[in-house]
């Protein structure tokens, strides 16, 4: 009965297994709250660049519209940096939306979209890798 | 003697890591641990072609390059402290997941955290040296 009474309790304490506390509530908030700046952030700056590039007399984008290859590379990094951008957003909401509220479900949605938000810079890192290589061995090349 | 609990007896313990989380927390370990292991390779890359670069004769005579090698410091530090950021969360999120370790799981929540707020600051600096750049040039 001893051994029943025990296991009950544990289970209702739920002592085995992670949970969401008040001192890592607190970090997890922070975390979504500095994600959401950075995706408003970027949001802001690429408006900003677009703004830049349209008002400009050097009329940088309907020199680049002219340009497929160049068209193609711009599309692709928008929509990385948009799905970046997006992410992290949702990471921000969701996560301090469990928090707040103790909602599992909205938690486990935060996961994914951290887990979206890795993936994707892991992408960009690999492709950042091959140029830092690339640069590498253009560097030693020159100096031998 | 039987000791049953309805719902609303059980005591309240907030959001679990369980189930789906807990996999979805698994793989993003993996993910985590290898974008901090690509970062770490691609800053030692940086900075052995820095220093090539760097040690030629003419390199330090022109003020330009020598502002052009702090931004590259300032940048190749920021870049290492968000590597370790992640790569510390990925550590300390495997243990917690491993062990059922809370205090680790804290950790990893500040390493999140930090990773992030790091990451908040080396945008603002890309930004206003992109601004001061801009407005340079249009100055020129």
């Amino acid at each position: 009965m001893n051994d029943n009474f025990n296991e009950v309790t544990k289970d209702l304490l739920n002592e085995d297994g992670l949970r969401i506390d008040e001192s890592n509530s607190k970090e997890l908030k922070d975390a979504a709250t500095w994600s959401r700046s950075i995706a408003i952030l970027t949001i802001v700056f690429i408006a900003l660049a677009l703004l830049i590039s349209l008002i400009s007399p050097l009329r940088y984008l309907t020199v680049l519209a002219g340009e497929t290859y160049v068209m193609v590379v711009a599309v692709a990094c928008l929509a990385v940096v948009g799905t970046i951008v997006y992410s992290l957003n949702q990471f921000g909401n969701n996560m301090r939306n469990a928090v707040d509220g103790e909602d599992q479900d909205l938690f486990e949605k935060g996961a994914g979209n951290l887990k979206l938000y890795m993936i994707v810079l892991c992408i960009c890192v690999a492709l950042s890798f091959i140029s830092s290589l690339y640069s590498f061995f253009n560097t030693i090349n020159t100096s031998l | 003697m039987d000791i049953s609990f309805s719902d609303e007896d059980k005591l309240h313990t907030g959001v679990e890591v369980e189930g789906a989380v807990r996999e979805t927390m698994q793989s993003l370990v993996k993910w985590t641990s290898i974008n901090s292991i690509i970062g770490f390779v691609s800053l030692g890359l940086s900075l052995i072609s820095g220093f090539v670069t760097y040690n030629r004769a003419s390199f330090f005579n022109d003020t330009e390059n020598m502002i052009l090698m702090a931004i590259s410091l300032i940048s190749f530090a920021l870049n290492l402290i968000i590597n370790i950021s992640l790569f510390n969360f990925s550590r300390q999120l495997k243990l917690a997941l491993a062990n059922d370790d809370q205090q680790a799981f804290e950790h990893a929540a500040g390493h999140i955290k930090n990773y992030f707020r790091m990451f908040m600051i080396m945008i603002i600096i890309v930004v206003v040296f992109a601004v001061v750049t801009g407005v340079m040039n249009g100055m020129k």
